[in-house]
């Protein structure tokens, strides 16, 4: 499988599980401890119905696949008691469910045997401010360097008319590649919805109003140990 | 230039304003620039940035990214305005420090990664060159350094996961002439992750055509397990031959650093009194040390905490790398500040690009900050508007107050230091008229003895400031110069009292100076 770093947490805060130490091909009963809030997943989207944990996989839907998407949260209690104390270095260092600094939804993709079969991350929109969000779409950059920067293939995704590019440039694609034994997608997006922009006809400022998002899937290649 | 002059120092030997007329201060004319538009990378922290002066003439881009030449012999009046550079930008990013003046151009750096050339006559863009990739998370926020016939470019976008690099352009062709990646290598798990970008202007050494560039921290900034090891050349300091782009030397400050720490500060360039010593890189740093490193080499030569009550680490040793450091490790054993007592010393908020300063008349580096440890006899915070707000007493309330610094650079020894009740992320500004200006993010400018730190004068304006004064002349005549702005998401702001309630977007600029 491929390399993942690890290394010795410098925070007890820190050293909870990550949607890292999940490999493909584990059984549910090698899958980490630690996470919290299990719940049906929804393509990526907010986490539905709460399930007791990943060996409740079969209470949600498969989908045409066949998988059984669990969403899941890190344990990220020493990061609310820093936020009630206003400690604004603990809350950075517990940083909830992050990957690699950007807020997400993790979650596992189990076939009828409980067998991880993939992993999932999308940015999570909920709760932070606009000027976060806007970095959303960069997750995409960190994860295909992750896996090496060369043999990915990308495309534009369909454009839906007008849309209109936040920045000089207007990034709505997908990225795929195979290596180790598994399908890897990347697909990052950042621009303005048709009727968006960030000051409306009167000048006044409107900043939420744009897409910044990343989702990720790895995904076992079928026949692959 | 941005920083005043080559080695960083924001000094002036100007003495027109000095500390027996600093109290008769008046704003002689105000300008007020830019405008609310679309796409333009005003949205936060788009103020600290400094205007330049030659002839007369003030040349400044705005928090909205237009760039203006304004006459200083006409009250400021507009000689022209670029706004073409930046309608097409990202919002969300900085619109730019500042700019540089070479020969007939104003160089301009857009945050998507280009560098223009404007007509200095006109306003005119006569050139563009794109040096990164904003597709990357490459933006550019440092003023650009002109040495020669050279465009040195620092790189910034950490947050996005910038790989940083400092390229060098030729400053009449645009070409590339040479580029120097700041993180080591692919084996370095910071490597693909991005970090040490660069967000303040390098500084040069004439003697040693070394240029000196601070480092920002390595990515993810506050989750060290996931970059084991050095995460080389973060929160460092990058040595770089200006002529062939080599790495000369580099000091990392906090190797494998656990507590979000960002180097990419100023660097100044002390030369000890006469002139015949060995220059001394000085820089106040983000981990709540002041450091002096031998300007040629490299060498470690001093470090004092410049911030009272540090616990990250039991010191600095011989080779000034924490006393914990262990070589190899994944992890290094620092202590964090989040299960201690302090757990925001040194202050997340503290010096980190904040503009330094150093007197060649007092012999004193002065560095902008925060505190961030203080835990008891926190002065009560006085505003204007309430003197009775209780906001100081909240538990973070120290994180939030201003500090300036007053360091010996050669030996490190702290001569003076100053707390003030609000943000100061402006930076610093010496004269040989025996003062320091600053200004706190209320929007207060204050003026200061420069070997003792208190208050001769200060004044409030109507809106937000943390940007840093300039001072300059005007047929013999000495002016000072500040950008006052709030902008409503303005990031580096992290708290409201009521004097900063009212803030909204705005720029103007205050041109002050003795009564006419």
């Amino acid at each position: 499988m491929l390399a993942l770093f690890a290394a010795s947490p410098a925070l007890a805060c820190q050293g909870g599980p990550t949607v890292w130490d999940i490999q493909l091909g584990s059984k549910l009963d090698e899958l980490p401890g630690g996470f919290t809030d299990h719940a049906c997943g929804s393509n990526g989207g907010p986490p539905g119905r709460l399930i007791a944990g990943f060996g409740a996989f079969k209470e949600c839907k498969p989908d045409g696949e066949g998988l059984y998407e669990v969403a899941f949260r890190y344990d990220d209690e020493q990061e609310f008691i820093a936020r009630a104390l206003e400690q604004s270095r603990a809350v950075a260092l517990c940083e909830g469910t992050k990957a690699f600094g950007f807020p997400v939804v993790p979650s596992v993709l189990l076939d009828a045997e409980g067998v991880v079969r993939g992993l999932r991350l999308s940015t999570d929109p909920r709760g932070i401010e606009p000027a976060d969000r806007s970095n959303d779409w960069a997750l995409g950059n960190l994860l295909k360097r992750r896996y090496g920067e060369d043999g990915w293939v990308c495309e534009d995704l369909p454009e839906i008319p007008a849309e209109t590019p936040v920045a000089r440039f207007k990034l709505k694609e997908a990225c795929t590649k195979s290596a180790d034994g598994a399908e890897l997608t990347v697909q990052s997006e950042y621009y303005h919805r048709p009727g968006q922009s960030f000051t409306d006809e009167f000048g006044n400022v409107q900043p939420n109003l744009f897409v910044s998002q990343t989702r990720f899937e790895i995904k076992q290649t079928p026949g692959s140990k | 230039m941005n920083l005043g002059s080559y080695d960083g120092g924001r000094y002036s030997g100007l003495t027109g304003i000095n500390r027996d007329n600093v109290s008769k201060l008046v704003v002689r004319y105000s300008v007020p620039l830019g405008g609310l538009i679309e796409g333009s990378g005003n949205f936060r922290d788009a103020l600290p940035l400094s205007p330049l002066v030659e002839d007369g003439f003030i040349y400044i881009v705005d928090g909205w990214g237009h760039v203006s030449k304004l006459d200083g012999r006409k009250k400021g009046e507009l000689v022209w305005q670029n706004k073409d550079l930046q309608t097409d930008l990202d919002s969300w990013l900085v619109a730019g420090r500042g700019l540089a003046l070479y020969r007939n151009f104003v160089i301009v750096a857009g945050s998507d990664g280009r560098i223009h050339w404007l007509d200095k006559d006109t306003g005119k863009t006569v050139r563009s060159v794109q040096v990164g990739d904003p597709k990357q998370g490459y933006t550019i926020e440092a003023s650009p350094l002109v040495v020669g016939d050279r465009i040195i470019v620092g790189g910034g976008g950490a947050e996005r996961g910038a790989l940083g690099r400092i390229d060098a352009l030729d400053a009449n062709t645009g070409s590339p002439l040479w580029h120097v990646d700041t993180l080591e290598g692919a084996s370095n798990p910071a490597g693909f992750l991005g970090g040490g970008t660069i967000s303040q202007t390098g500084t040069y050494d004439p003697k040693t055509g070394l240029t000196i560039w601070g480092t920002g921290h390595p990515n993810p900034r506050y989750n060290p397990g996931v970059r084991p090891g050095d995460s080389l050349h973060a929160n460092s300091v990058l040595a770089i031959d200006t002529e062939t782009g080599d790495l000369r030397w580099h000091f990392q400050y906090t190797p494998g650093d656990i507590n979000g720490f960002s180097e990419d500060g100023t660097h100044l360039l002390v030369t000890p009194a006469g002139g015949s010593g060995e220059t001394v890189v000085a820089h106040f740093a983000n981990n709540g040390y002041f450091y002096g490193l031998d300007g040629k080499q490299g060498a470690f030569r001093v470090a004092t905490p410049h911030v009272v009550g540090l616990e990250w680490t039991a010191g600095i040793d011989k080779a000034g790398h924490p006393i914990e450091y262990k070589a190899g490790a994944t992890t290094q054993a620092y202590k964090s500040g989040a299960w201690q007592n302090h757990p925001d010393c040194p202050n997340i908020k503290g010096t980190s690009s904040f503009a330094s300063a150093y007197s060649s008349r007092t012999g004193l580096a002065y560095g902008s900050g925060a505190d961030g440890c203080l835990m008891e006899n926190i002065p009560p915070i006085k505003t204007e508007s309430a003197p009775g707000w209780l906001g100081a007493y909240y538990s973070g309330a120290a994180a939030d107050m201003g500090m300036l610094t007053a360091v010996e650079p050669l030996s490190g020894a702290v001569k003076a230091q100053r707390l003030f009740d609000f943000p100061l992320h402006a930076g610093a500004l010496a004269t040989a008229g025996g003062l320091v200006f600053t200004t706190t993010a209320e929007g207060r400018l204050h003026a200061l003895n420069d070997e003792t730190l208190e208050t001769l004068w200060s004044t409030k304006f109507g809106s937000l400031t943390d940007v840093p004064p300039i001072t300059f002349s005007v047929d013999g005549e000495q002016f000072l110069a500040v950008v006052v702005g709030g902008n409503a998401y303005t990031g580096g702001l992290p708290y409201r009292p009521p004097e900063m309630g009212l803030s909204e977007p705005l720029f103007v600029l205050l041109v002050l100076g003795l009564p006419s």
